[in-house]
């Protein structure tokens, strides 16, 4: 049986004990409570958190809980799986609106003209001092740089925290998996400006340096 | 075990050694089983504690270190004796040293007197009862000590409840115990667990029941109290909850105890789980008849043939103990899972104004049943011996029932009518004009 006990500001709320019926059965009851948690913990683990008896602990490195498809750890960049183009165009909204200042960006030059090129030559995220704020994936207009559910980071050597981009670009697919309604509501637009950028990118500049090789660079040329 | 000690030496070895050269053997012997044994019990005691409550509380527990978790009572000794010794500046150096020492080495005391089988008592005397109740108050100084010799206002706080406690449950505990040593005519622990063979009644108050190791103290209206009485104690004793007050770590750090790190700090934890350890196995001893059990007696007497069986009977007795001693140990837990701790106005009032009266009266209703069982022309009580065995057992049975159930009644009405006439927060007022008390 479940009392609603609304509480209001200010006021006591009675509780009303029943005469007990026998010296100590109030205690005889509290303590039958917790023999029968005693005796439902061996029982089958829990499902859902509206069972109160039983144990419900996720056992970690064996068991883990499924992660929200919001839940966001550290950033990384995506590119595109067919064509190896990063989708970031070095805008440098994300290094802005850092707050500790943590994204390292250089635009590249085309090595021709010596003009900028719509793609970062390097990018840098120092995981450190990131502190998975995710404002860098709330501002980018290029649904670029997307936070990771990769959470075991941890580790001996600091300076390996330092991430280049090299380390940071993982293909659409990846994020896909992860947060599926999301990439959906976002798919169309980041593939439009995508196409957008590409025309604007020359050779192998702005494909992800692990497909290159692997894929035909694009053969429009950027108009002059 | 001295004959198999003087059949190693003068008939196998051909020593002749004397009769004291065997016996300093033997004490030597079981003094080391005994040393072995209490850490062995404290660290699984602190493992079964910590696993049972957590399942009580709907948690796993440590299940990491070793096969779920065994391992973990060594693991944490092992942080134990790696962590730095800190003793305060200010502390007095050679009495906080020494507090551990009068601390541990009673509770180690208590576990030498206890019968762990039929005949298997490291030493037996007449007056071993009394003994283990001294002994164990010897630890008090101890905690005194160690929470004066800190420094430090929390453990003089946690020391001085701790004594306080000590002394006031001290008294219902021995005044419970009187009662058994009344009924049973004797103040040896060991003559106390041959007493409780039997089936509900024992041997001596009814010869003709079957030995089934079952007459325990506790299926007497006497023992039943006095059993009530002794387990509150023995938890205020032995600092259980809801009786922790005294290293209530939500309010004084961990009382006398602050001041204490790496191992000295393990010795008090170890003194108190092998008090904890002690107390069970008194209560299981005195009151669940220790190492009876149905079979023992059987095995026993089938071992004057054959040493097997007097071995098997052994065993049996100490599985049957400690089965006994853990049932106990476990309604610590269980206790320490449902109750929050108690004040320590009603820890005192609970100690002095309910347990001591009762236990006062449980030994008028001891002496009664004494008196129905044993006495008779001599005693001026020629009218009992008329009665068989069966009817002066009832009779006993059925006055110290009435007595015993009247004044737990009475004793509950005097002091919930106590409560109740103290002025209570009035119901549905605002918060503004509650006059608190
Ligand atoms: S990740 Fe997005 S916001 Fe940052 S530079 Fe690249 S395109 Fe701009
Ligand atoms: S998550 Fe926040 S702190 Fe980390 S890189 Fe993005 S904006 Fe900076």
């Amino acid at each position: 049986m479940t009392v609603k006990i609304e509480i209001q500001r200010g006021s006591a709320v009675p509780l009303s004990r029943r005469h007990p019926k026998f010296l100590g059965q109030g205690m005889l009851k509290g303590m039958e409570v917790v023999l029968d948690h005693w005796f439902k913990s061996f029982g089958p683990k829990l499902e859902n958190f509206s069972q109160t008896a039983g144990i419900f602990t996720t056992e970690y490195p064996e068991e883990r809980l499924k992660l929200a498809e919001a839940y966001r750890n550290l950033p990384i960049l995506l590119y595109d799986d067919e064509t190896g183009q990063e989708l970031c165009t070095s805008c440098l909204q994300c290094e802005k609106i850092c707050p500790p200042q943590v994204i390292h960006i250089t635009q590249t030059k085309d090595p021709s003209t010596g003009k900028l090129v719509l793609a970062a030559a390097e990018f840098i995220i120092e995981y450190d001092a990131c502190m998975g704020c995710g404002l860098c994936a709330e501002v980018c207009p290029f649904d670029s740089i997307k936070m990771d559910h990769h959470y075991e980071l941890s580790t001996a050597d600091h300076a390996s925290l330092t991430m280049h981009k090299a380390d940071l670009l993982r293909p659409v697919s990846y994020y896909q998996s992860l947060a599926p309604t999301f990439w959906e509501q976002t798919k169309e637009n980041a593939y439009k400006k995508l196409q957008n950028t590409v025309k604007r990118r020359s050779g192998l500049l702005g494909i992800a340096p692990s497909m290159v090789g692997k894929v035909q660079p694009p053969e429009t040329k950027p108009a002059e | 075990m001295e004959a198999l000690i003087n059949y190693l030496l003068n008939t196998a070895l051909n020593l002749h050694a004397p009769e004291w050269v065997i016996l300093l053997i033997r004490h030597l012997l079981v003094a080391t089983i005994l040393f072995l044994v209490v850490p062995f019990q404290m660290l699984l005691l602190t493992y079964f504690e910590r696993r049972v409550i957590a399942r009580m509380q709907d948690r796993v527990g440590p299940n990491r270190v070793g096969w779920e978790g065994v391992l973990q009572p060594i693991a944490d000794a092992v942080k134990m004796f790696t962590k730095e010794d800190i003793v305060p500046a200010a502390a007095d150096k050679g009495v906080h040293l020494l507090a551990t020492g009068v601390v541990v080495v009673p509770t180690m005391f208590m576990l030498s007197v206890l019968p762990w089988g039929p005949g298997m008592t490291p030493v037996d005397f007449e007056t071993s009862l009394l003994f283990f109740f001294a002994i164990s108050s010897v630890s008090a100084i101890g905690l005194v000590m160690g929470g004066w010799s800190g420094n430090n206002k929390f453990s003089l706080l946690g020391a001085m409840r701790a004594v306080a406690q000590m002394i006031s449950y001290e008294m219902p505990a021995i005044l419970s115990i009187l009662a058994l040593v009344l009924m049973t005519g004797s103040m040896s622990i060991s003559k106390i667990v041959e007493a409780q063979g039997g089936l509900i009644a024992n041997l001596t108050d009814l010869p003709k029941v079957p030995d089934l190791g079952l007459g325990w103290l506790l299926f007497t209206p006497v023992g039943f109290l006095a059993f009530v009485c002794f387990f509150i104690s023995a938890l205020a004793e032995g600092e259980r909850t809801p009786f922790d007050i005294p290293e209530a770590d939500s309010e004084i750090v961990a009382g006398y105890m602050t001041e204490y790190s790496g191992m000295k700090f393990g010795m008090f934890y170890l003194a108190q789980y092998v008090l904890n350890f002690a107390l069970c196995a008194i209560t299981a001893t005195l009151f669940f008849g220790g190492w009876q059990g149905p079979g023992v007696s059987q095995l026993s007497a089938m071992g004057a043939n054959n040493q097997l069986f007097s071995i098997l009977a052994g065993a049996l007795g100490v599985v049957y103990l400690l089965l006994k001693t853990y049932f106990f140990f476990f309604t610590m837990v269980w206790i320490r899972g449902a109750f929050p701790r108690l004040r320590i106005d009603q820890l005192m009032g609970l100690g002095w104004k309910f347990l001591l009266p009762l236990t006062l009266v449980n030994i008028f209703s001891a002496a009664i049943w004494a008196a129905c069982i044993h006495w008779g022309p001599e005693q001026g009580l020629a009218f009992l011996s008329a009665f068989g065995p069966w009817k002066r057992w009832a009779i006993a049975f059925l006055s110290t029932l009435v007595i015993n159930l009247l004044a737990a009644t009475l004793l509950v009405r005097i002091n919930s009518s106590a409560e109740s006439s103290m002025p209570k927060l009035v119901e549905d007022q605002k918060f503004g004009a509650v006059t608190l008390p």
